[in-house]
């Protein structure tokens, strides 16, 4: 019976450390930058001699939105009709597999080498500078096999019954893809563009050489750089122990975005996941 | 609820998409208003400036919301600049590619470098620095040296002097952590062509992505040793001494040794451009070589190029 | 609607597709063709087994050298030590989730691990040199970054994935199983050690290494505490992975140099490991269901 307690024992630690880890983050970031947050941290420019030291980080939570937004546009709209076209459209297998190897591979990109390939190809190349679409692209890249994973997941779910009573009915494909099988899945799709943009708010390498700006004003187009929220917290902890509570501070604001997409995502997400 | 919220997901795709188109527009204006005044400016660079400027974009922001308002014949245009840090390298290449519109700096421009930029170079040095050869304060060689030679830093930094005994008999054997800037930094080339020449630093070195990094990690460790940024230096020893600089050949790095050059170990940190300078340009420019640009070099420890 | 609106959606659906693979397919030929001509200047065997890294000319004696073999090591390193630290908790609280907890208990725990998977990861970056460096410096180690402190980090980051999965897998195992280990009168938890553990190891070691995979890419929390220092990877020691090159040293490349396409090797290099792993698990995936096999789905 020993064995039986050992892994009684093992299963009680791990879950408490898993547990453990999710609350002390959170808590420590919460209560570390909890000081530096009022109005005038979320609404104002970043000011000082160190840069962040004073003042707040507006323009770098504009300047995420942007990112973020532009983002899951660019990569959750062919992540969506990839996913459908596999499920419903694909019929040969060979070159389902020749889609699947290409999202493999681009799964397997590191980010930054996503950034390197924006900057050498769109900022450089194709000259369009130094600006927030650039950047977008390099994380729309890197969001599409995510996103895709999950719709293709989602749309495999669909009850085959409800497939093959539609097509008995005599729908055609298209019908059926856009009235009965999307419909079904709208809130795992919405789910997982949040989590998608989610992982691309939270992305860093693919802004340093692209779009990312040590200081900016509010984006007001897409063809400008933009201050982000991670590129700022890790610019402030590089300059050491003066900007250290607005770095609490901007980890706090980006936790907190976490902490309600993810509350978002579930709540859509639910309905069959944990069945 | 639900409704409302996909309403909503709608809504922000719909203007994200609307703000795409807006931007093309934005874009083609732009161009055309390019011709007379350019109400973007972009720095791309060095660690070690990049905050100077970004401050100084910032309170310069602060002040003149629109071009307007620094000058009324200048059109009511926005004023932004951006700043992007990223390493000597990085400056110099994005000059050249013209993916910024000054690149910053932090060590002297290579020939082929300005070559690249072009007839119309121009550089401004802002602030000098140097590169101070630290050990952390509480090291036991303080109380015995504050002197070392070229040779001895070479060696120290070659790897081929490996433990603090081996630089002052009356040290403990304790073994010698090097600390350096990666190879982006202007330092790492600064420092090679004034101390190392032909040798190569130990591949046991601790690379650190920014000058305030380098110095914390030397104020943590107590045999560490590594080439700090004057600036830097300055601004980790304000409340105490954390770090402790060695002479080098003799000479102390100070204000009076760096600018006359005596201390070997230094380089200017500036930023440069091929292209000529617009108006727009030239107010910044003036601004950062202003009162308030020497108080904001200053503050962040470097020693000001210019006089205020 | 009409049929002619149906085939339009159909058609528009394809050809996103299409350009979406186009575009993905372009961003790898991309890749590839800045990384090759690096082979002209150094030959893939000193890429691979080299270990000195002078990608400047700075007229040191040596002259320049490309040799990635340290990064590599201390990617494989890095991803191996998070890996074990990661399974190890993972699957206790996989074993908890799978055995101990009920419905109500999984549908609430899932989300909230799923939540270390959301964090940026320079927050993790960030949290690992405030709180965990300090505490590697007083236990002895020299500034505290080393390659044990990025596994850590890198292990909190994996477990959202490995809970999920090995839960899974076991949940289904237990399934099989538990009603026969309950009828013969077992303990829930020795049926546990004895039954759906070792009926569910050939899916949790696919995890774990599609696992490896996701680990390797990792950029800036491994950067921010391992130290970076071109040495063959060490526990206490600092090392530096190939991510971290380039992260740190992209912005010196002058373009076209055999710098910059050294860079883009070593993130060919990482892309081809990452890619062998996620294809090698499709493979023998495959090939072990078609053998069958409990706890297999």
């Amino acid at each position: 019976m020993l064995k039986a307690r050992l892994t009684k024992m093992w299963a009680y630690a791990g879950m408490g450390l898993v547990l453990g880890i999710v609350i002390f983050i959170f808590i420590y970031i919460f209560a570390k930058g909890a000081g530096s947050i009022d109005l005038e941290f979320l609404l104002e420019s970043p000011r000082g001699a160190v840069l962040g030291m004073e003042g707040g980080i507006f323009p770098a939570i504009m300047g995420s939105l942007a990112f973020t937004l532009t983002a899951v546009v660019l990569g959750g709209i062919p992540a969506v009709a990839t996913a459908v076209y596999i499920v419903f459209i694909c019929k040969r297998s060979s070159f389902e597999n020749i889609i699947r190897g290409v999202l493999q591979c681009i799964a397997g990109i590191p980010s930054i080498v996503l950034g390197l390939f924006a900057y050498s190809f769109l900022v450089r190349d194709l000259a369009i500078g130094r600006c927030i679409l650039a950047s977008s692209a390099a994380l729309a890249v890197m969001i599409m096999p995510f996103i895709e994973a999950r719709v293709e997941k989602s749309l495999r779910e669909i009850p085959q019954q409800m497939l093959s009573s539609s097509y008995a009915l005599g729908c055609s494909r298209g019908y059926t893809v856009f009235h009965i099988a999307l419909p079904y899945v709208r809130q795992e799709i919405i789910s997982a563009l949040i989590l998608g943009g989610c992982f691309a708010m939270g992305a860093t390498p693919p802004l340093i050489f692209t779009g990312g700006v040590a200081f900016s004003g509010v984006p007001q187009t897409l063809l400008e750089p933009a201050m982000a929220l991670p590129l700022h917290l890790y610019l402030l902890v590089a300059q050491g122990t003066p900007s250290l509570g607005a770095a609490y501070g901007t980890a706090f604001v980006m936790m907190a975005v976490i902490l309600i997409s993810n509350a978002l995502a579930t709540f859509y997400g639910r309905r069959r996941r944990w069945k | 609820m639900k409704k409302l919220l996909s309403v909503l997901i709608c809504l922000i795709l719909v203007l994200s998409l609307a703000a795409c188109g807006q931007s093309a527009e934005g874009e083609a204006t732009d161009t055309a208003a390019s011709d007379e005044f350019q109400s973007s400016i972009m720095f791309c660079g060095s660690t070690s400036l990049y905050p100077i400027i970004s401050s100084l974009a910032s309170s310069f922001t602060d002040e003149y919301e629109k071009w307007s308002d620094y000058d009324a014949s200048f059109p009511e245009a926005n004023v932004s600049i951006y700043v992007a840090p990223g390493g000597s390298g990085v400056g110099a290449s994005a000059a050249i590619d013209k993916t910024a519109d000054f690149g910053m700096i932090a060590r002297t421009i290579k020939d082929e470098e300005k070559e690249a930029l072009g007839e119309g170079y121009q550089e401004f040095v802002v602030a000098r620095d140097a590169l101070t050869v630290s050990v952390n304060a509480s090291n036991p060689i303080c109380k015995v040296k504050d002197d070392l030679d070229k040779e001895t830093i070479k060696k120290i930094f070659a790897g081929e002097i490996e433990t603090w005994n081996q630089i002052d008999s009356s040290l403990p054997a304790e073994k010698i952590n090097v600390y350096i800037r990666d190879l982006s930094g202007g330092a790492y080339e600064v420092f090679q062509k004034a101390i190392m020449g032909e040798a190569e630093i130990t591949s046991s070195a601790t690379q650190s992505a920014s000058m305030t990094e380098l110095a914390t990690n030397v104020a943590n460790d107590p045999w560490g040793i590594g080439y700090v940024g004057f600036g830097a230096f300055t601004k980790a020893n304000t409340d105490k001494t954390v770090l402790a600089a060695m002479k080098v050949d003799g000479v102390e790095a100070n204000e009076e040794t760096i600018i006359s050059g005596d201390y070997v170990v230094q380089r200017p940190v500036m930023f440069v451009t091929g292209d000529e300078i617009s108006e727009s340009e030239q107010a910044f420019i003036d601004y950062i070589f202003s009162k308030k640009g020497y108080d904001v070099i200053v503050e962040n420890g470097y020693i000001p190029a210019f006089s205020a | 609607m009409g049929k002619k609106l149906n085939s339009a959606f159909l058609l528009i659906i394809t050809v996103l597709t299409a350009m979406a693979l186009l575009v993905l397919a372009f961003v790898i030929f991309f890749i590839v063709k800045e990384a090759l001509p690096v082979l002209e200047t150094a030959g893939l065997s000193e890429l691979l087994t080299g270990s000195r890294w002078m990608p400047v000319d700075y007229g040191t004696s040596g002259g320049m050298a490309f040799g990635l073999f340290n990064f590599i090591a201390g990617s494989v390193a890095v991803s191996f030590l998070a890996i074990v630290i990661s399974s190890v908790v993972g699957l206790g609280a996989a074993m908890y989730l799978s055995c101990a907890a009920g419905e109500r208990t999984r549908a609430f725990v899932y989300p909230v691990i799923d939540l270390l998977a959301g964090i940026p990861s320079v927050v993790y970056g960030f949290v690992g040199i405030v709180v965990m460096l300090p505490l590697f410096l007083k236990a002895g180690v020299h500034t505290g970054s080393c390659v044990l402190a990025a596994g850590i980090l890198l292990s909190a980051m994996l477990l959202p994935f490995l809970v999920s999965s090995c839960s899974d897998t076991m949940l289904r195992a237990k399934e099989c199983y538990m009603p026969s280990a309950e009828a013969m009168g077992i303990s829930k938890w020795y049926a546990m050690a004895t039954i759906v553990l070792p009926a569910s190891w050939r899916n949790i070691l696919f995890s774990m290494i599609l696992a490896v995979g996701r680990a390797m890419g990792e950029t800036m929390a491994v950067m921010m505490v391992i130290g970076n220092a071109n040495l063959f990877p060490n526990i206490l020691g600092k090392g530096e992975t190939i991510a971290s090159v380039i992260a740190l040293e992209m912005g010196t490349a002058v373009v076209g140099s055999a710098h910059y396409h050294a860079l883009y090797m070593a993130g060919l290099i990482l892309m081809i490991i990452v890619f062998f792993i996620n294809m090698g698990i499709m493979l023998l995936r495959k090939h072990l269901l078609n053998r069958g096999g409990a706890g297999n789905a």
